[in-house]
């Protein structure tokens, strides 16, 4: 192994570490993520789209583009695998 | 290296024991996704589990599995993802923006499926199905691909 | 929230990457990839993303695994580095 790989690794854990130090605690109520955006989500879902799984409420409706694209990025790469070994073959 | 045999009764045991209940599993993520944690897409990933860990036990250097070939592989995944952006653009066509199920006029769904989901929960159910048939598919075809037949060659 | 738990997942995790970075033989490798993938889905699914978990556990862990074996059937099994 590279013996400068050990160094920088070290360094950015550092700088990692130092920077999460600064970020609000995990499940902190008064986080700004969970001041408004939390909330939002929590009251609209049963009302807007009437399922109760809000992680699902997210991920299929309030970001369908996201999952649209995700779903897209998979067939890709089944795609391409498909590409790539049918090429092999041949030759 | 040694050879590799097939074994009839890993085989017997892993389809008759392990397959169908990761299957079951994976039905229930997917049909139960609205209420508990679980959805589409984990739910086509532990279905394609399931199928592959059922090839597995066949051995690796099956060259084409008689159950769900290349070609019906890949149109079920073209088959998800049509049904998905489908569903994306009958939002568009019956008026509202694009992937807005709630306009779709699915109402009529509930003859078929007696249920109390409105039209907006029956285009989520649509689309987290064809998520799964999508991703089901893909994985299986990226398996099928990746394990080509080496020809007998040892792999040292 | 039992910390002690916590840190030992934090602790085993740690090991289980620095393992699958410097093991020479790849399906050992792999199996050190996947124990590596499912101390996070279980590092998450402990910090209540239950979701992220499943996708984690189902995706990572199982998959990618199966996948990388049947890559490294094609090739040679002991890595050069």
């Amino acid at each position: 192994m590279n013996k400068l790989a050990l160094p920088i690794v070290i360094i950015f854990a550092i700088i990692f570490i130092f920077s999460t130090s600064t970020l609000p605690n995990r499940a902190d109520v008064n986080s700004p993520s969970n001041l408004h955006v939390s909330p939002t989500y929590i009251e609209h879902t049963e009302k807007d789209i009437g399922i109760e799984n809000i992680v699902s409420a997210v991920l299929a409706d309030y970001r369908g583009y996201d999952t649209l694209g995700e779903t897209f990025v998979i067939f890709t790469a089944g795609v391409a695998v498909l590409a790539v070994m049918t090429r092999r073959r041949t030759s | 290296m040694t050879e590799r045999h097939e074994s009839v009764l890993l085989h017997f045991f892993v389809r008759t024991f392990l397959a169908p209940f990761i299957m079951l599993f994976a039905l229930y993520v997917l049909v139960h996704g609205e209420a508990s944690p679980g959805g589409g897409f984990q739910g086509g990933a532990i279905f394609a589990a399931g199928v592959i860990i059922s090839r597995l036990s066949l051995g690796l250097n099956q060259g084409s599995y008689s159950f769900l070939s290349r070609k019906t592989l890949l149109i079920l995944a073209c088959l998800g993802l049509g049904t998905f952006t489908f569903m994306g653009i009958a939002g568009v066509l019956f008026g509202g923006s694009f992937l807005n199920y709630g306009v779709v006029p699915l109402s009529w769904l509930d003859y078929i499926w007696p249920g109390d989901l409105g039209q907006r929960q029956m285009g989520i159910f649509i689309i987290e199905g064809g998520i799964a048939l999508g991703v089901f598919a893909t994985i299986i075809l990226l398996f099928d691909f990746l394990t080509f037949e080496t020809k007998g060659e040892d792999v040292p | 929230m039992i910390w002690q738990l916590e840190f030992a997942l934090y602790f085993l995790i740690l090991i289980s990457a620095v393992t699958a970075l410097t093991l020479r033989d790849l399906i050992a490798a792999i199996a050190a990839l996947s124990t590596y993938s499912f101390l996070v889905a279980s590092l998450l699914a402990l910090m209540g993303a239950v979701d992220v978990s499943l996708t984690e556990v189902a995706l990572g862990a199982g998959v990618t695994g199966v996948l990388l074996v049947g890559g490294i059937s094609l090739m040679q099994r002991r890595s050069i580095d």
